[in-house]
């Protein structure tokens, strides 16, 4: 009896102590997104709130002025938020965190900053190229009519491809004499422009791209080229376009044909910038970009010869017209395996650095290696990618994908492969012992 | 012209009564070997005063009759012996004349390595005799230009053509090696009736090892000589009785083996010589590289050359001597063995010739006539090339037959049918290319001369006419299979008319002795007269009147004690006129072939194609004229203390050389995408595509019978196409220098002489014809084909003409050990100047002007001229015309106006405008001097045999020239050969 009295007594003492302490009631604060020091005023956007203990993590979700609002006891906080969006045709990934978020009792009176690092992406990239054709069956040369390029949609967005555009870049050969060069320095390295050799390709129709897509375009010859060479590439499908010859009057090289099944819609057109008889992609080593451009803008800058640059020889023969850097969006620089010692490097360092490596008439192409770390963090790949990738060339002095990811392997598992884009064609790409149309 | 109708009549007034009263005499002897006393049978003995002449019996002896009386050198020479030259005084029958011929060999103290100048001839004129050609070894004829003054040495191998250019250099206008005339025995090697380049004979397939000697006459020619521009090369080949000789050459390159022995065919038992036969064999293997041995040009020819002399019954006092020679050629380039090449390709071109020739010699002596020579001569050659290739097309091609104007479908190869547009399936497969060129020259001559001492003054008169017939015996550009033919056309030389050229010619040689010395006038005139039977050329005649003068003003024979022992001087002038040849008479025709539509392809592959073929040739230029070429030379021969030198200098001018123009004409033609059909109802496998041919529509038919034919939805383009024509350039190509032979007397104590032989050359030529150009085969600004053309003058080129000089300077050293019969020389070759520079002239001034940069073309007002200093130029066409408009525009005048007024207009003309490349374009060129040293030995064994050695550029120069213009160095190996060798052993017996 004694004991139950002791103990009623000193549940009595200690009720009363904590009914003495003062209250602490929760406070509702707001994080505002901010970038570059301004207001982010995006919508929808998940922000979370960790104490500092890590024991309490709260969600909320962006207004139309970017901000959350919370609902918390005083404390120590961290905020955090990421995003993805599309933003001028390009893939952004915004992502901040702010580990000062104090939050004091009493009303908040202003929202707390989170600042976000904004990092940009292509959303359109260049996937593979495959340009140095294979040896006929005869084995008496080389087969180099059979030329693709695959442009992919690097994000979960759609792209709008329409005005995608298809250029290269003088000289045609990196080890040809290039006169853009003075001494070791490229002459319009410090310019806006890059002199767009040949002519450039453009859609007739609108296009579009969806999320983890691509597209394949045959540069010359839209046909089944294993009828006749079976180490080459069948390019007649009816999803693939065609680099057509037939609305430039003075690409008269009429050899390259597509397949009826390639519908009219596909055919690409363009302009024609010096006297080529044909769009020139190099057997061995080109400097091919892709870019953005309206109709009119791409008119303009094909036939203002007043505008045109004719560094590397007499007018109709080299004219180059000036791309402007800012619409690149992508590109890979070849250097021929065999010529590496006397290639230069035709792109400036703000658009790529590098080179990948081509032995060409062997069937090889170049293929973009996986961002590894990129496409494991997409949760609907669980489970999906193939790894063990066994199809690049390291064992004949070429190279392969370091992520180990068998992109086009776990495509066909239902994946979604995101493709590595530091605009460094020797790190970008790999050399890969079959076309991936090789099937 | 009357001056020249008035000589003919003038001459035969003043010399008639000379030709009636002259008294006559003989002159006999005996002509014996200098060592062995033994007689020297077939010894040629010419009176040089009349040119009358005798052939020595088997004991030596000879006989001339009915020869003037005056002062004459008679002259005795015999293969295998020096030629023997000594003046005599006739005033009355000489009897026993002991002629003494010494053997030529390197046993001689005078025996000569280098070219020697012909001292009696009044033109520059030199001969490379038997022992020279064998120094060097000569494997190809042409190496003998490296003899001439300040000549170079060429690398020796045969798998590319070599040929003559005589006082020009390779690149230059004016056709120089077409107009450079080669005779092998009197007979001409023409190449007028080749379809191929404008350029002279290839030597390639003359045997070198029976070459007895080669003149080359650079200065004014004979009027005998036509159908030339600049230069007569004179081939010998050995005639006479001679024993088996025996020759082994070999280089890393080349390897020869030849045969040659001259056999005499003894006496009739009338004691009638039975004649001289001469015969040789000769093969030679060339390549290219010796790494790969396997690509050669080969060359196996035989000769047969036999010659008499009638001088019996009938032709007792009136000797009779001719020869009549065959000589045949098998041989060409052959890769078939290559194994570097892919599987069954071959490149196989047959350099076959057969030369044949017919001289008489009708010694007359009478007393209006001298000699009569009738000469005649044939050479067929056969020169079919085959190729065969290797193809691969992924889809159906279309091969190209048709020679009419329209349009055409691509249509499966019928057996028997027209097959003018052929399609070829995808695949691989090989085809025999092959072009069949025969060209066949003709040559009958007719030559009387009399000549007659008039006192003191000796004249000979040379009267003569010729006819030569060109013919081309081919049928052109053929395949083998003509299902798996790629495009051709067939045009079949042999259809084509002969050329016949006539030509008349009479020469007065007139020799007056002045004081101590005397003066050598020729003078002559040849009328050419070509018809073309059939051609819109029809009959051209031309004229060639030529000159010659030299005045000996001291003569070396009555001086040998004097410092000054020989001076002369000459001076020349002449024109020369070149046929053309039958690719300029007759040019092969091009087509225009437009691809107005491509299918899509079946699943097969299968692509139908259409084209609209527009011949583009126009064949005849009714406007042409002949191509000419004024010379003039002035010479100084002099003797001092023993050292010879020779100098010369020369102008030539060469107008109307031939060349070939573009023009462009207006056209419209229906053209059907392949976007018009893609995707129609008819399956792609089931189409049959054909084509309107007079509207270019094409229908799309259902081959099942399932659906409706589908007439495809088509556009119009308009477009310029070229056209191409021969041509007479407008302004001159003009080219000067001075040749200079120093002989130094030889260094008794060291048997060593030393010769410096060298030239100045200068060049100039700009191209001043209205040339059109456009680039039509880009795209407009309005994507339609480009629809302008501009009118350039002297062409589309950012320069028009070059000018060069060169000087360039031999020094060879020749040490002669008679008593161990050897000789080795030394030569140093050396380019002293070598100077370019690109032109862009007009008779009005500069052509082109200076920009600040090529895209700045516009900022012109106010430039400096091209030639101060670096700068980009720009050339503008002087006027335009565009499809809508054919009438001409101001270029420069339109251009400004459409900067400000027509973007498309001004984008497109801005494409006419030709920017150079280099801002050095138009700088000067200087080449930095450059070395190369040739080292040759030759030992004779005995009589029985010889050997020669040469090392080419011995010391294996392989430095680098510096270059004012692209102020950059470049390996010497551009200009002289690499280190090579030789050797070659002569056997006689």
């Amino acid at each position: 009896m004694k004991s139950l009295i002791k103990i009623f007594a000193a549940s009595a003492a200690a009720l009363l102590a904590f009914a003495c302490q003062p209250k602490v009631l929760p406070v509702e604060i707001s994080v505002q997104l901010f970038s570059d020091n301004e207001v982010l005023a995006q919508n929808g956007v998940t922000v979370s709130l960790a104490d500092a203990a890590g024991t309490a993590t709260f969600e909320a979700v962006t207004d139309a002025a970017g901000i959350a609002k919370f609902t918390v006891n005083p404390g120590s906080y961290t905020a955090t938020a990421t995003f993805k969006n599309v933003e001028n045709g390009k893939r952004v990934v915004y992502n901040g965190s702010n580990t000062a978020i104090l939050v004091a009792a009493g009303p908040a009176e202003a929202p707390f900053k989170l600042e976000l690092q904004k990092i940009e992406s292509q959303q359109l990239i260049i996937k593979e190229l495959y340009s140095g054709g294979c040896m006929k069956n005869d084995n008496s040369s080389a087969y180099q009519n059979d030329k693709y390029i695959i442009v992919y949609n690097n994000s979960e967005f759609e792209a709008d491809a329409s005005d995608l555009v298809i250029g290269i870049v003088n000289p045609y050969n990196a080890n040809s004499s290039n006169r853009y060069y003075s001494g070791d320095n490229l002459v319009y390295a410090n310019e806006n422009w890059i002199p767009a050799g040949g002519g450039i390709y453009c859609f007739k129709n609108p296009l579009t791209i969806p999320a983890y897509s691509q597209i394949v375009i045959a540069v010359f010859g839209a046909i089944d080229h294993t009828a006749t060479v079976s180490a080459s590439v069948n390019l007649a499908n009816a999803e693939y376009y065609w680099m057509a010859n037939t609305d430039i009057p003075g690409y008269t090289m009429a050899k390259y044909v597509a397949a009826d099944v390639i519908p009219a819609s596909h055919y690409m057109s363009g302009y024609q910038i010096n006297m080529g008889t044909a769009w020139v992609l190099s057997n061995t080593s080109p400097a091919l970009f892709i870019g953005k451009m309206d109709a009119a803008s791409l008119k303009a800058l094909c036939t203002n010869t007043d505008a045109f640059d004719e560094t590397a020889g007499t007018g109709n023969i080299n004219w180059a017209a000036k791309f402007p850097k800012a619409n690149v969006v992508g590109a890979i620089e070849v250097f021929g395996a065999a010529t590496l010692d006397a290639s230069h490097y035709r792109f400036p360092s703000d658009i790529n650095t590098g080179y990948a490596k081509l032995t060409n008439q062997k069937g090889y192409s170049l293929y973009r290696n996986v961002d590894k770390e990129a496409t494991e963090a997409l949760p609907e790949n669980a489970g999906k990618l193939v790894y063990n990738y066994a199809l690049g060339t390291q064992d004949v002095d070429g190279s392969t994908d370091p992520s180990g990811i068998d992109a086009e392997a776990s495509i066909a598992a239902g994946a979604h492969i995101v493709y590595l884009q530091t605009n460094d064609s020797s790190k970008d790409f790999h050399q890969r012992k079959l076309a991936s149309l090789k099937k | 012209m009357c001056g020249y109708k008035r000589l003919l009549p003038l001459l035969l007034a003043v010399l008639l009564p000379y030709v009636l009263s002259a008294q006559s005499y003989s002159v006999s002897g005996v002509v014996t070997d200098k060592n062995s006393g033994e007689p020297v049978e077939f010894a040629t003995v010419v009176l040089q005063a009349s040119e009358q002449w005798a052939v020595a019996d088997e004991k030596g002896r000879f006989t001339i009759a009915n020869i003037h009386p005056g002062k004459t050198v008679i002259s005795t020479s015999c293969l295998g012996y020096v030629t023997d030259e000594m003046e005599i005084v006739i005033s009355k029958d000489i009897t026993n004349l002991k002629i003494k011929l010494a053997q030529d060999n390197l046993a001689l103290e005078e025996a000569v390595v280098t070219a020697k100048e012909n001292s009696n001839s009044a033109t520059t004129s030199r001969t490379i005799d038997k022992t020279a050609l064998e120094h060097v070894q000569m494997m190809n004829v042409s190496d003998i230009s490296s003899l001439l003054p300040g000549g170079a040495t060429q690398s020796n191998t045969l798998t590319s053509e070599k040929r003559f250019d005589i006082r020009a250099a390779s690149g230059e206008s004016g056709n120089s090696s077409f107009g450079t005339a080669v005779e092998v025995d009197g007979v001409r090697l023409s190449n007028n009736a080749s379809y191929s380049d404008i350029k002279g004979v290839s030597t390639n397939n003359i045997a070198s090892a029976n070459v007895e000697s080669v003149e080359v006459i650079t200065g004014v020619p004979s009027v005998e000589y036509g159908d030339m521009g600049s230069g007569v090369v004179k081939i010998n080949t050995k005639k006479g009785k001679t024993p088996w000789s025996v020759t082994m050459s070999t280089s890393p390159r080349t390897k020869q083996l030849s045969v040659g022995k001259g056999f005499g065919l003894g006496y009739s038992k009338s004691g009638a010589p039975a004649g001289v036969l001469n015969a040789s064999l000769e093969y030679t293997r060339s390549i290219s590289e010796p790494m790969s041995p396997y690509t050669s040009y080969q060359r196996r020819q035989m000769s047969l050359i036999y010659s008499n002399l009638l001088s019996s019954g009938v032709f007792a006092s009136k000797p009779l001597r001719f020869s009549l020679g065959v000589t045949g050629n098998l041989g060409g380039l052959d890769n078939s063995s290559d194994p570097d090449k892919f599987l069954e390709t071959f490149l196989r071109q047959r350099d076959n010739s057969l030369r044949a020739n017919f001289t008489a010699s009708w010694l007359l002596s009478l007393p209006w006539i001298t000699n009569l020579e009738l000469s005649a001569s044939t050479v067929y050659s056969d020169k079919l090339t085959r190729e065969n290739k290797n193809y691969h097309e992924s889809v159906t091609q279309v091969a190209l037959h048709s020679r009419e104007q329209g349009y055409l479908m691509s249509e499966p190869f019928k057996e028997g049918a027209a097959n003018l547009a052929v399609m070829i399936p995808a695949g691989a497969w090989y085809n025999v290319s092959a072009i069949d060129d025969r060209p066949l020259t003709s040559k009958v001559t007719l030559k009387a001369n009399w000549a007659r001492n008039f006192g003191a003054v000796n004249n000979k008169l040379k009267v003569g006419g010729d006819w030569n017939f060109d013919q081309n015996f081919g049928v052109g550009l053929y395949n083998e299979n003509q299902a798996l033919a790629p495009s051709y056309r067939e045009y079949r030389y042999c259809d084509n008319p002969a050329m016949h050229n006539f030509a008349a010619y009479i020469e007065d040689n007139l020799m007056v002795p002045i004081g101590k010395g005397r003066l050598n006038v020729i003078a002559g005139l040849r009328n050419d007269n070509t018809y073309i039977k059939g051609s819109a050329y029809g009959l051209t005649s031309s004229l060639s009147p030529r000159f010659n003068a030299k005045w000996s003003v001291l003569d070396e024979s009555s001086r040998r004690r004097k410092t000054l022992r020989a001076l002369s001087f000459r001076g020349s002038w002449g024109v020369a006129v070149k046929q053309p040849s039958f690719s300029i008479l007759y040019p092969v025709p091009s087509y225009m072939d437009i691809n107005v539509f491509t299918s899509t392809a079946s699943a097969d592959n299968v692509v139908y194609r259409a084209y609209y073929v527009q011949p583009r040739t126009i064949e005849y230029n009714g406007a042409l004229r002949w191509q000419k070429n004024h010379q003039a030379e002035f010479g100084i021969d002099t003797d001092i203390a023993g050292n010879k030198i020779s100098l010369v200098a020369f102008y030539n001018k060469t107008i109307d050389s031939y060349m070939l123009q573009t023009d462009y004409e207006r056209f419209k033609y229906t053209y059907t995408s392949t976007a018009d059909v893609q995707g129609l109802p008819i399956p792609a496998g089931d189409r049959i595509y054909t084509l309107n041919p007079s509207t270019g529509v094409v229908t799309v038919n259902d081959k099942t019978g399932t659906l409706a034919p589908i007439d495809a939805t088509n556009s119009t383009r308009k477009q310029f196409i070229s056209k191409t024509f021969e041509d007479n350039q407008l302004s001159p190509v003009t080219r000067y220098g001075l040749e200079w032979v120093v002989e130094f007397k030889e260094i008794k104590p060291i048997n060593t002489s030393i010769r410096v032989d060298g030239n100045f050359y200068s060049y100039r030529s700009y191209f001043s014809n209205m040339e059109a150009y456009g680039p039509t085969t880009s795209t407009g600004a309005d994507g339609q084909p480009f629809k302008y053309i501009g009118y350039y003058y002297g062409g589309d080129g950012n320069a028009n003409g070059k000018e060069s000089r060169t000087v360039n300077n031999n020094i060879t050293i020749v040490t002669r050990i008679p008593k161990v019969r050897m000789i080795i020389s030394m030569k140093l070759e050396s380019s002293l100047l070598k100077y370019s520079r690109s032109l862009s002239d007009r008779p009005d001034g500069i052509r082109s002007y200076s920009i600040p940069s090529r895209a700045e073309f516009l900022n012109i007002d106010g430039a400096p001229s091209i030639y101060d200093g670096e700068s980009y130029a720009a050339l503008f066409p002087d006027y335009f015309v565009s499809w809508d408009n054919p009438e001409p525009q101001p270029f420069l005048e339109k251009l400004k106006w459409a900067k400000e007024n027509d973007p498309e207009m001004y984008s497109d003309l801005s494409r006419l405008v030709v920017t150079s490349n280099y801002l050095y374009q138009f700088s000067k060129d200087y080449i930095s001097p450059y070395f190369s040293a040739n080292f040759s030995v030759t030992k004779e064994i005995g009589d029985l045999a010889s050997l020669s050695f040469y090392a080419n550029n011995f010391f294996n120069n392989m430095g680098q020239v510096w270059s004012t213009k692209t102020k950059t160095y470049s390996s010497v190996s551009q200009y002289i050969p690499s280190f090579y060798y030789g050797l070659t052993l002569r056997l006689k017996f």
